[in-house]
């Protein structure tokens, strides 16, 4: 019991952490597609 | 809009190309280019025979269309066909794009209709039955066969089987697992199943939080499969052990077990289905994550046709040429299959851990077995225990 709840502890904070960094590296699979970073306005 | 963006310098650019490519034709007018429709081709098409599309065909070479004025199109006496065949074949060598994504020069992807119909159509199909499937068949086993009782009873005393850091690994993936075959089926299926039943808004924020679910908790999965790959693997070769069990059906039917060690053959085959099925889960997911930064498909396909494989099985060598969307496409189909056939295996493996055989979930749960269910199904395994601890370690009497 004590393992498995360490797991799902485990899991939570990996899994808001790995967000955590990916956002602050600045990805975002969308922008891949549609982001408006990507086009030159203007020239 | 963003796509409207997009699409619209780009259809700009290519226009005048176009134009000054069809001003130039000449020659005769009742010979098709290449790749044009006939009204034949259409007709067969509707009597449903397979008539290839445009870009399937070769190119019209340059100045082999018809003379201009035998079209009166949209853009008066030129034709654009050419130019759209040119764009749906992704042929067009001088395209250029303000957007500087990795596919933002294909316009036109004619895989993409095959990809959508094949996801909503056999994928799901198939799959669910697959999963229907492997749990009616573990129903009838059960009906058959019942529980598979400790034969001689209890021993009342226990032996250590898993220590705490294997068990956290085996729940971090079991966990990670479960939430990300729920969260996946849900955007599989989810528009077709769950919609009609909680209507669109509310199937809309679980959705998003669905793909959140999913997206974040692939690491501890991928975290998992490791520590399970490293910790187990020693015990999972194959070895002499596993012939003779598979020989006795692993004694699943019928009175007395094959020996074996720590994981029997069939331990050993889920084991491996985790670690190569997890794997490939996993890469073909990250691949997902990460739009467009892994190139996995034109490579193995054009590998396999190097190797002569296609030739051998009839299909002459396959179109190794993927769009960038496509590379995503097949990356999408291939974790959902591959996905689909885990969840079928780890379905037999929940039922056999819990319902299918009495003292199993110990192990996992507290991590340590009766002593009996051990020398049952594991007695080389167990015989080595009691060798090294010298006695069972708990509800023991002493020996003098
Ligand atoms: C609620 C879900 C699950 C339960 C109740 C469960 C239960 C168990 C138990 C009791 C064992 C130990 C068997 C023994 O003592 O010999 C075990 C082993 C194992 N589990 Fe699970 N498990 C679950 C989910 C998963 C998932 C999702 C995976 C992988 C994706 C997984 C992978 C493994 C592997 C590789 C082993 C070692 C080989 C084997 O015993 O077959 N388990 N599990």
């Amino acid at each position: 019991m004590k393992a498995f709840i360490t797991a799902i502890v485990a899991l939570v904070v990996l899994a808001a952490g790995m967000n955590f960094a990916l956002d602050n590296a600045g990805f975002s699979a969308a922008e891949q597609t549609s982001s408006d970073r990507n086009v030159r306005l203007g020239d | 809009m963003t796509l409207l963006r997009v699409l619209l310098p780009l259809i700009f650019l290519v226009s005048f190309a176009g134009l000054s490519a069809a001003q130039d034709t000449s020659g005769d007018a009742s010979v098709l280019t290449p790749g044009q429709q006939s009204l034949e081709d259409i007709m067969a098409r509707q009597r449903g025979e397979d008539v290839p599309f445009g870009a399937e065909l070769p190119l019209p070479l340059e100045g082999d269309a018809p003379p201009a004025e035998s079209h009166l199109g949209p853009l008066g006496a030129s034709s654009d066909a050419d130019l759209w065949r040119e764009i749906r074949a992704d042929a067009l060598p001088d395209a250029r794009a303000s957007n500087r994504g990795p596919a933002a020069k294909v316009l036109m992807q004619d895989g993409g209709m095959w990809w959508l119909n094949f996801r909503h159509g056999p994928l799901l199909t198939y799959g669910s039955l697959l999963l229907g499937v492997t749990v009616v068949l573990m129903a009838i086993f059960y009906l058959i066969r019942g529980r598979i009782r400790i034969e001689h009873g209890r021993a009342g005393i226990t032996i250590e089987r898993f220590k705490f850091i294997e068990r956290f690994g085996h729940w971090l993936i079991a966990s990670s697992f479960i939430l990300l075959a729920i969260t996946g089926l849900v955007s599989l299926a989810g528009r077709k199943l769950l919609i009609p039943l909680f209507g669109h808004e509310a199937f809309s924020t679980f959705a998003i939080a669905g793909k959140w679910v999913h997206n974040n908790v692939s690491w501890a999965f991928m975290l998992g499969l490791v520590m399970v790959f490293v910790m187990w693997i020693v015990h999972n070769l194959p070895d002499r052990t596993d012939i003779n069990w598979i020989l006795k059906g692993g004694g699943i039917f019928g009175k007395g077990h094959p020996p074996a060690k720590k994981f029997n053959a069939g331990q050993k085959l889920i084991f491996w289905a985790v670690i190569i099925l997890g794997t490939s889960i996993s890469v073909s997911g990250i691949s997902l994550l990460f739009p467009f930064e892994l190139t996995m498909f034109e490579p193995t396909l054009a590998l396999l046709n190097d190797m002569g494989v296609p030739q051998l099985l009839g299909l002459g060598t396959i179109d190794a040429t993927l769009t960038p969307q496509e590379e995503m496409q097949y990356a999408q189909l291939w974790h959902a299959v591959i996905s689909f056939v885990l969840m079928a295996v780890i379905i037999a493996h929940i039922y056999i851990g819990t319902l299918g055989m009495e003292g199993a979930f110990e192990a996992m749960g507290s991590g340590d077995v009766d002593l009996e269910w051990a020398r049952e199904h594991h007695s080389i395994w167990a015989d080595e225990v009691v060798a090294k601890q010298g006695k069972p370690a708990s509800g023991t009497q002493p020996a003098e």
